[in-house]
């Protein structure tokens, strides 16, 4: 009996102690902690449903109604900023227009992380009214205390028929700016120079405007003498560009809106590159009045011109930086073409470019963090991004024919002039490397993109 | 002296009886005479008094004759009579006398009677108190030596029970340096293999939290323009079989996207390898996980 009791007792003590340490040391450990610190570098996964009133199937895109198929276009946009893994449209089988009919698993199941909704109807003569949702098809799960963030954006818009691909693109641009926290570039346009050679004539030049995307394009000039280098001043509304209409190079400003443009320069010799600073009140340009071809600035309210490389090399191609304090051009001052960085304030030049031995027509991405160029090896060029604080260089396009890199307003995605099918065509590559686009083909060669900034 | 009272009277008595008895007897023969003369079937019965009565019962004649005789017999016979009387005096003096004697003989006879009673009684009484003190004695003797028994066995006892007390004892000190030695290895045996438990439970957690920790990395697309630095703190909730229950932001990174990035990714990678074994899995029924988009999976394609 003693025996036992004692045993008991002890057994007791043990088990007392056991249930302490468990009951004290449990707590901590009865939820597991984890710490991740890695993910993919993955586009983001999405579906654009059909908008409601809208063709289901807008795979012919030739047609104008077509062009104005909001979902598809918006696809499209996604699609090609490299940072969207649009769902094929042809998979989707269910087709809710607003966020209230959504069957998340479905949508889960389909892959997708987000969905992209809406609704057009008429609104009056020429007018329609369309909604649209996009919404986190993980959020709507229980999210703790106003867990209703699934509704990412939601609006509602009346617009001309007329308007729907630039409303579409407008949609695009909220879609990116909610999922990607940059803004989208799919509002902004892009000036080019189109060559159409006819035989037996002499070829005409046209400076053109249209939709980043190719659509729309509008001639913004015409001439039977060459047009080169367009640049968009940086609210948009100007273009400088360097013409030849007078047999020799002259920089001249354009306002898109109404097609009034001014002489700027034209000295003797070159007169051209011509790269707005980021205040809009001064012009980098290459001129050689003063013998072999160098970077100037031209104050725009008095037409002061400062020069601002010198020697007794060729350095062209200018391109200011975001802070607008330094300019890049392309210099073969080292022997072969490479980019120079010029300090606006004391004059100091430094290269920076040391990968192979031919990379011009650089400019700065909007964070001024990278570089965009053209880089020749072994006789192709394609376009190159390099990294300026970690050094980094990565080939962005690889058909070995691309010229005149542009980049567009948020860094995303870099426009250049490349040959398809015997011509020149503008083509797209995301600054990531994921996507490489064509722009729709046009009536000639087309040459010498430039990307708008952002367009209010 | 009431003896001598009782031994007086009692001289007198029996002649004194005995000459009032031959009186009546003679009135009664001389009132009874006639009637007396038919003999009675009665007195056919009776055979003593028959030969009384016969011997004077004669006829009338007779009776006259005798009453004649009587009378003159009468003065003989008083004359007989108290010379009898004297005799008898005589006799009863004599008999007192003997009486006396005798009784005085028995009361010495009784006396020495007595004095044997006595003294036997005294013997006795003698012979009993020697028994008796023999008794006492033994008695007491028996007495003290059941005491002394007694002593001896309540000393046998307590003897015993020191002894057993002190075994007693010893054997619990024994049982209790077993018991705590018992004890102590149950202790280390307990922890042993609670370590080991802890061990195995530890090594299982380990195992599965880098499974569930690759799982949803692999899943997470890390959203673009994401400060490096920030970090969004989740809480899931798993059923058995790992399916993803609940996923609630618990800290906000500050940015929803970075928050909806980790939220989907765990989504998308329910079920997450858990131990099918309950008791394991209770210790991934909730997962606390901290999301920070240090770097990019360079084996992701």
């Amino acid at each position: 009996m003693i025996r036992q009791s004692k045993r008991f007792l002890q057994r007791c003590a043990v088990l007392s102690l056991l249930t302490y340490l468990f009951l004290f040391s449990v707590p901590s450990q009865a939820e597991l902690n984890l710490e991740l610190t890695k993910g993919i570098d993955r586009a983001l996964p999405i579906a654009v449903v059909p908008f409601a009133g809208q063709a289901r199937d807008a795979s012919n895109s030739d047609t104008k109604q077509a062009q104005q198929n909001i979902a598809a276009t918006i696809q499209s946009d996604l699609q090609h900023s490299g940072r969207f893994k649009v769902t094929d449209p042809q998979s989707i089988k269910r087709f809710p227009h607003t966020a209230d009919g959504i069957n998340y698993r479905y949508w889960q199941k389909l892959g997708v992380d987000d969905i992209v909704v809406g609704n057009v109807e008429p609104a009056g003569i020429g007018k329609v009214k369309v909604s649209f949702d996009l919404i986190d098809v993980y959020g709507k799960a229980k999210t703790g205390p106003g867990g209703s963030n699934y509704l990412l954006a939601s609006k509602e818009f009346v617009v001309k028929k007329s308007d729907l691909r630039r409303l579409a693109h407008h949609i695009s641009d909220i879609v990116y700016k909610e999922l990607t926290g940059k803004a989208g570039i799919f509002s902004t346009r892009v000036a080019y120079i189109v060559v159409q050679r006819t035989q037996g004539k002499p070829p005409q030049y046209l400076l053109e405007v249209s939709d980043f995307d190719g659509y729309d394009p509008h001639v913004l000039l015409h001439s039977d003498q060459p047009i080169m280098s367009p640049a968009w001043s940086p609210d948009g509304k100007e273009l400088a560009y360097v013409s030849f209409e007078k047999k020799h190079a002259e920089i001249y400003v354009v306002d898109v809106a109404s097609g009034k443009r001014r002489l700027v320069t034209s000295y003797p010799g070159i007169n051209g590159a011509p790269a707005w600073s980021p205040n809009g009140k001064q012009l980098a340009v290459v001129l050689s009045k003063g013998g072999n071809p160098r970077i100037y600035t031209i104050d725009l309210a008095t037409n002061k011109v400062t020069v601002v490389t010198r020697g007794w090399s060729i350095d062209t191609e200018p391109s200011w930086a975001p802070d607008g304090k330094s300019l890049l051009f392309t210099s073969d001052r080292g022997g072969s073409p490479q980019i120079y960085r010029v300090n606006l304030a004391n004059g100091k030049i430094a290269r920076m470019s040391f990968n192979g031995s031919y990379n011009a027509s650089a400019s700065f991405a909007p964070d001024g963090q990278e570089i965009v160029m053209l880089h020749k090896n072994g006789g192709l060029f394609n376009v190159a991004l390099q990294n300026l604080h970690t050094g980094t260089f990565n080939l962005l396009t690889n058909l070995g024919q691309d010229q005149s890199p542009t980049m567009a307003p948020n860094g995303s995605m870099v426009m250049y002039a490349t040959r398809f099918g015997g011509r020149g065509v503008l083509a797209v590559a995301s600054t990531d490397g994921r996507v490489q686009m064509r722009l729709p083909a046009r009536n000639g060669d087309v040459q010498e993109p430039a990307w708008s900034p952002f367009l209010s | 002296m009431s003896f001598s009272v009782e031994t007086k009277t009692s001289s007198y008595k029996l002649p004194l009886i005995l000459a009032i008895m031959v009186h009546a007897i003679l009135i009664w023969f001389i009132f009874t005479n006639v009637e007396l003369a038919v003999p009675t079937p009665v007195a056919q019965k009776r055979q003593k008094p028959v030969d009384i009565v016969k011997a004077v019962a004669v006829n009338q004649a007779q009776v006259e004759d005798e009453i004649a005789k009587i009378k003159a017999g009468q003065q003989q016979k008083q004359q007989r009579q108290a010379a009898q009387q004297r005799k008898l005096q005589k006799l009863a003096q004599q008999a007192a006398q003997a009486r006396a004697k005798e009784q005085a003989r028995l009361k010495q006879l009784k006396a020495e009677q007595a004095k044997l009673q006595k003294l036997q009684a005294q013997k006795q009484r003698a012979a009993e108190k020697r028994l008796a003190d023999l008794k006492k004695r033994q008695a007491a003797q028996q007495q003290s030596l059941a005491k002394l028994e007694k002593q001896q066995a309540v000393a046998a006892t307590e003897n015993a029970k020191q002894e057993a007390l002190a075994k007693q004892q010893a054997a619990q000190a024994q049982q209790k340096k077993i018991a705590q030695q018992e004890a102590a290895k149950q202790a280390a045996e307990d922890k042993a293999a609670t370590q080991a438990r802890a061990q195995e439970l530890q090594g299982v957690v380990n195992k599965y939290a880098v499974m569930i920790k690759q799982s949803i990395e692999q899943r997470w697309i890390i959203p673009d323009n994401i400060n490096k630095d920030m970090s969004t703190k989740l809480q899931v909730r798993l059923a058995p079989g790992g399916t993803v229950v609940d996923v609630r932001v618990i800290t906000s990174s500050g940015d929803t996207r970075l928050d909806r990035s980790a939220r989907a990714a765990v989504f998308k990678a329910s079920p997450l390898p858990v131990p099918s074994e309950p008791q394991m899995f209770d210790r991934f029924r909730v997962l606390n996980l901290t999301l920070r988009p240090e770097g990019v999976l360079t084996s992701s394609t």
